[in-house]
């Protein structure tokens, strides 16, 4: 698996920090699972590309804003502080559809 | 014609007349056996997704269909990226003798539980977390939970927990651990918590 960051391709390994606007990109036999500071969890299965497009969050008032875009693959989601604080601060997007996230757990797969 | 061919390949650019993907969302349960709500848009339908393994996948024209997904398809389907989920997050609850920087012995107690759950991690994050009692304003109660976080932090790092894996937040009288009425002073509200991920 890699990172993309501002075009970059950066190799990833467990324990690497993630800044907001990184894409996880696994290839066909690699996953990945991402701690966000808001304890929501998120991961990838294989063949996946994961944008994260905009990620804020207030640690004292807990209101922040998460988006992220599954371009293609599975994904695994536990929704964290963000969502429990302000429903509909967490989207998640596809190249078809929008989710909106009512602090909940839900698995997402975007096919060609 | 030359200007139809333009259009055409900015619309595919823009994915507007692009087969769509064709989505699978699928709502679980949480650990306890609750379930929250997910509201999917399509691009020509939605659907609100409320009770366990309820469904929607997206269908070629753009439109929504609601069903419900079993286990062995979510095994099928979504196996490895579940067996990728990181470690829950988990929440460790510390006090001060009263008067002074010491922990009180049974927090000394949950410090050693601490280090061994970030020992089983494989690459634990955490998250030092102060709070006050209802006694006070906003400001500054944010601004001693705070100080409180960020002294538990210098405790914590110099135990060897790496500096660049903590960050310290004051959340100040917002989340008290037990019911407390207004301006009483609880000790037990007056606490630092570890959230590790």
């Amino acid at each position: 698996m890699y990172l993309e960051r501002s075009g970059q391709r950066i190799p990833a390994r467990v324990g690497t920090h993630l800044q907001a606007t990184d894409t996880v990109v696994t290839g066909a036999d690699g996953s990945a699972g991402i701690a966000f500071v808001d304890n929501s969890l998120l991961s990838v299965g294989p063949n996946s590309v994961l944008a994260i497009e905009r990620y804020a969050f207030n640690s004292t008032t807990h209101e922040g804003a998460f988006e992220s875009s599954l371009r293609r693959g599975t994904l695994s989601v536990v929704s964290g502080k963000i969502a429990k604080q302000s429903p509909d601060a967490m989207k998640v997007k596809t190249p078809s559809s929008i989710l909106g996230v009512r602090g909940t757990e839900f698995l997402v797969r975007s096919s060609d | 014609m030359r200007r139809h061919c333009a259009a055409l390949i900015a619309s595919w650019v823009l994915g507007s007349c692009a087969t769509p993907s064709q989505d699978l969302i699928v709502l679980l349960p949480d650990k306890e056996g609750k379930v929250g709500t997910v509201v999917v848009q399509g691009q020509k339908g939605k659907a609100v997704l409320n009770t366990a393994y309820a469904a929607a996948r997206t269908t070629p024209e753009g439109g929504m269909q609601r069903g419900i997904a079993s286990q062995s398809e979510v095994k099928e389907v979504f196996g490895s990226a579940l067996a990728a989920q990181p470690s829950r997050p988990i929440s460790f609850i510390l006090y001060f003798e009263s008067g002074n920087d010491e922990f009180t012995e049974e927090s000394k107690q949950e410090v050693r539980r601490l280090l061994a759950e970030m020992a089983r991690r494989e690459a634990p994050d955490i998250t030092v977390i102060g709070h006050t009692d209802l006694v006070g304003p906003d400001p500054s109660n944010d601004a001693l939970s705070l100080q409180r976080a960020e002294r538990v932090k210098s405790i914590l790092a110099g135990m060897g927990i790496p500096a660049e894996r903590i960050l310290t937040a004051g959340r100040g009288r917002r989340e008290p651990l037990i019911p407390a009425v207004e301006g009483v002073s609880e000790p037990r509200n007056r606490r630092v918590e570890i959230n590790v991920r």
